[in-house]
């Protein structure tokens, strides 16, 4: 058994375990990031990309922000075409409760600067052309939010780490946490190493329960399937991603670099648990959802399908911070929006392992708050 | 949804042998395959058909496509052709497409007989116009009756890779050189010997190195490997051709075996990663089988074989063991074994044993 040394260990290489270490390393942190699997093999290779500030929830709204000024500037940062894109987010209002509750957020995200605005139906129809307008009564749409390309995203940051001197290793899985008067230790892994450190950072996601197990703590997370699917390349039809709310609704958008059309929707009632597996009833469903808002879809063929974890939380809030044993922090939790919260979380996480004190508080996703009010554009 | 009883997806000399014993046993049996032709990889092979004792050893393996389908028509095999399997959900639900149309399959039992891929390996220029795959060629000329190109460079000495070099030669192509980065042909001797007496160089130890042209190829790289396959300084050559065939071996077409959550090994002398069967076909998962290159890159002769007993077993699964299912299993199983033990039955014998040690739960 082999020992080493780090100043942090990340245990998950997804968006958030990659990001947190790029902005470590960056910060001199030595990092380890240990991926059971591969890069992505979690949520962030089955997610479809989607990047908005358009929450209820005020530190969602300023995290957001933070995040979108980051992805724009984010080839630059990594040296690696991120296909970050601008086209918007558009949320669909077809009932009046609907409306006024887009009315009532809009409010709250005006204050926080952002450009956005409830649009009459047909300047959504302006914006997506083609879209069956029947029975909408307008949208809250906000031109800043945006798509990028998760793969490129994670891989940029995993690069970066190395770059900065840091390590990553696959196909390694955390199989213990050692912690002494509940201070952590060491990390243990599948190959038989042992890491010492100071501080460990839990981003396995949908998994991350099992990892503060394993130092003896419980985290209320609670994943559900969420399904997917990805089309033919087309030429390119609109910009923003289409978000319906509607119990039979769905959410979707053309990805600006290849012209694929990516989305999905949140199943009545919920699938829980981590189950996988692709559904007949999603791939002959998606397609009629997708249609009856913009019928010229019809002629789009279906490439592939597949499915993922959203990992929920009480509130639908991350849960990020430090946790009641020394060293162990969190980020978890992402509540179907791990990548778009990514690099924002990922420098703050950063901060506050590597200084203690992020530049934007986190305090209201920390661990142990009470959970309130639900997110209510989740 | 419509519900079968047993489906088999694939209709090569595999699916189309599974099938065929099934429904002679009394089984109802619907056969998927994806081209509007049954016969899978046989309805491209215009050449007499090699191996001693399997069956059909002479024959076109043209004519063999002809033969079986016959045979699964006369057992009343519901035939959906043109149409793909996309997809196997929980449930024991298939998804099939057919042009611009979706549907749900059900089954009770199911055979995947899916055959396999082209390899590919990576040169510069591999993505050009002009650079296919073997099979991909042969279907052109002996399927569609298209001409690839006017002078062929191939790549891979293999079976595959001498067999349609000839056929090249007799569709009038000039095939400027057959490259082998081992250091021996890897063909049989009949099939080899014939490229040699038309004067076409199988140069061994070389490889392609890239593929020149802007739009299309209009020539390639070929230099000489060592032992570890470096490419040797000095060695590269030139040669003008617009088309280069890559023949460097098959990868079993297992997506359906994954999405049904079989046990999957990677066994590098059954060309990839292949399910996890016991000695009657059976994989992991109860009521799933498979039969011919998807359990392991062989030959027609061995996936006929593997798919009798994969039919038969099928239908044992569905009803009971009788003495005529018996038979059929048994005596497939006899010939394979002696076809295993042939000269070139040793690496499948080798992947099928190592497959075997693996532990399927
Ligand atoms: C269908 C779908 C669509 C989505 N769309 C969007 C969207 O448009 N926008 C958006 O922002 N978000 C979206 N999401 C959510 C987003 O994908 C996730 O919130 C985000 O990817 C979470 O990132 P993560 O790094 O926390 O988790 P993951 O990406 O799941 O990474 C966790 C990693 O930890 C590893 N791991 C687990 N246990 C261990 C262990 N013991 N040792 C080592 N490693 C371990 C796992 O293998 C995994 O790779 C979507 C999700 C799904 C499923
Ligand atoms: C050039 C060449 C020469 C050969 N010469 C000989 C020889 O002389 N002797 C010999 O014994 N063997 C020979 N072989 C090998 C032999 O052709 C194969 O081993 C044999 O065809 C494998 O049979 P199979 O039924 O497993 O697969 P295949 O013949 O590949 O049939 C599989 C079928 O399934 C279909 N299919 C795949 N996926 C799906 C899906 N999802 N939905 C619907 N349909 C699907 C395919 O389109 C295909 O029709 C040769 C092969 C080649 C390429």
């Amino acid at each position: 058994m082999a020992s080493r040394t780090a100043d942090t260990v990340i245990v998950g290489g997804g968006i958030i375990g990659a990001a947190t270490g790029y902005y470590l390393a960056k910060s001199g942190h030595k990092v380890v990031l240990l991926e059971r699997s591969f890069p992505c093999s979690g949520a962030t290779g089955r997610c479809i990309g989607g990047i908005r500030a358009q929450f209820t929830h005020d530190l969602s709204i300023r995290v957001m922000i933070e995040s979108i000024r980051l992805f724009s500037e984010l080839n630059d940062e990594l040296g690696e075409t991120v296909h970050w894109h601008q086209g918007g987010y558009l949320f669909l209002a077809f009932d009046e409760p609907r409306k006024q509750a887009f009315l009532e957020a809009i409010k709250v995200q005006r204050n926080y600067g952002l450009d956005v605005e409830f649009i009459s139906s047909a300047e959504c129809g302006q914006i997506v052309p083609g879209l069956n307008r029947e029975g909408l009564l307008g949208g809250a749409y906000c031109p800043t939010d945006g798509q990028a390309d998760p793969f490129h995203v994670t891989y940029g940051y995993l690069a970066g780490i190395k770059r900065l001197g840091g390590e990553v290793r696959v196909d390694t899985e955390v199989t213990g946490i050692n912690t002494r008067d509940s201070k952590v230790v060491s990390v243990l892994t599948s190959k038989g190493d042992e890491f010492f450190c100071p501080n460990v950072l839990n981003a396995a996601g949908a998994w991350s329960d099992e990892i503060c197990r394993m130092a003896g703590i419980e985290v209320p997370i609670a994943p559900d399937r969420h399904e997917s699917l990805v089309t033919e390349a087309v030429e390119r039809l609109f910009d923003p991603m289409l978000v319906d709310y509607r119990s039979d609704g769905c959410y979707f958008v053309q990805h600006i670099g290849t012209g694929h059309f990516v989305g999905c929707y949140t199943p009545v009632p919920l699938v829980p648990g981590r189950n996988m597996d692709a559904t007949d009833e999603f791939i002959t469903e998606m397609p009629r959802r997708m249609v009856r808002l913009v019928p010229k879809l019809g002629q789009v063929k279906v490439l592939r399908q597949w499915a993922g974890s959203y990992c929920m939380t009480p509130d639908g809030s991350p849960i990020c911070g430090r946790t009641p044993v020394e060293g162990l922090y969190i980020s978890s939790g992402m509540s179907g929006h791990g990548f778009m919260f990514g690099p924002a979380l990922g420098k703050l996480m950063a901060e506050l392992i590597a200084c203690g004190k992020p530049s934007i508080p986190l305090d209201q996703f920390a661990p142990d708050r009470e959970f309130g009010k639900a997110e209510a554009m989740k | 949804m419509r519900r079968a009883q047993l489906v088999v997806v694939g209709g090569g000399p595999a699916g189309l042998s599974a099938a065929a014993v099934a429904a002679g046993l009394g089984a109802e049996v619907m056969l998927v395959d994806d081209n509007e032709t049954l016969g899978g990889q046989l309805i491209k092979q215009t050449h007499k058909f090699f191996g001693d004792k399997g069956h059909y050893c002479g024959v076109r393996g043209v004519d063999i496509a002809t033969i079986l389908s016959e045979r699964a028509g006369e057992h009343s095999v519901t035939v959906l052709s043109a149409t793909s399997v996309v997809g196997l959900y929980p449930g024991k639900v298939l998804g099939l497409a057919n042009g611009d149309s979706f549907r749900k399959l059900g089954f009770e039992s199911l055979v995947i007989a899916t055959g396999a891929a082209e390899n590919s390996i990576p040169f510069p220029g591999n993505d050009l116009p002009g650079v296919y795959g073997a099979g991909a060629v042969q279907t052109l000329m002996n399927v569609y009756g298209v001409r690839p190109g006017r002078r062929v460079l191939m790549v891979g000495s293999g079976n595959i890779g001498v067999i349609v070099s000839y056929q090249l030669l007799q569709a009038g192509i000039d095939v400027a050189a057959v490259v082998e980065a081992l250091p021996a042909v890897g063909g049989y001797h009949v099939h080899a010997a014939k490229l040699v007496r038309l004067g076409v160089p199988i140069l061994t130890s070389h490889t392609v190195k890239a593929a020149l042209g802007a739009e299309s190829v209009t020539g390639a790289v070929i230099c000489r490997v060592d032992g570890r396959f470096r490419p040797v300084a000095g060695t590269d050559r030139r040669l003008k051709v617009d088309t280069i065939c890559v023949a460097v071996g098959l990868t079993p077409l297992a997506e359906l075996l994954w999405q049904a959550g079989c046990r999957m090994f990677h066994v590098p002398e059954l060309g990839g990663h292949v399910a996890w069967h016991d000695e009657y076909m059976e994989t992991s998962q109860p009521g799933i089988f498979v039969a011919g290159d998807v359990s392991g890159i062989e030959e027609a002769s061995t996936a006929m074989l593997e798919g009798r007993v994969a039919g038969a077993r099928a239908w044992e699964r569905l009803n009971r063991r009788t003495r005529e299912s018996r038979d059929i299993i048994d005596s497939a199983r006899l010939e394979l074994g002696s076809i295993r033990k042939g000269p070139f039955g040793e690496k499948a014998t080798c992947g099928k044993q190592r497959l075997a040690e693996c532990v399927p739960a």
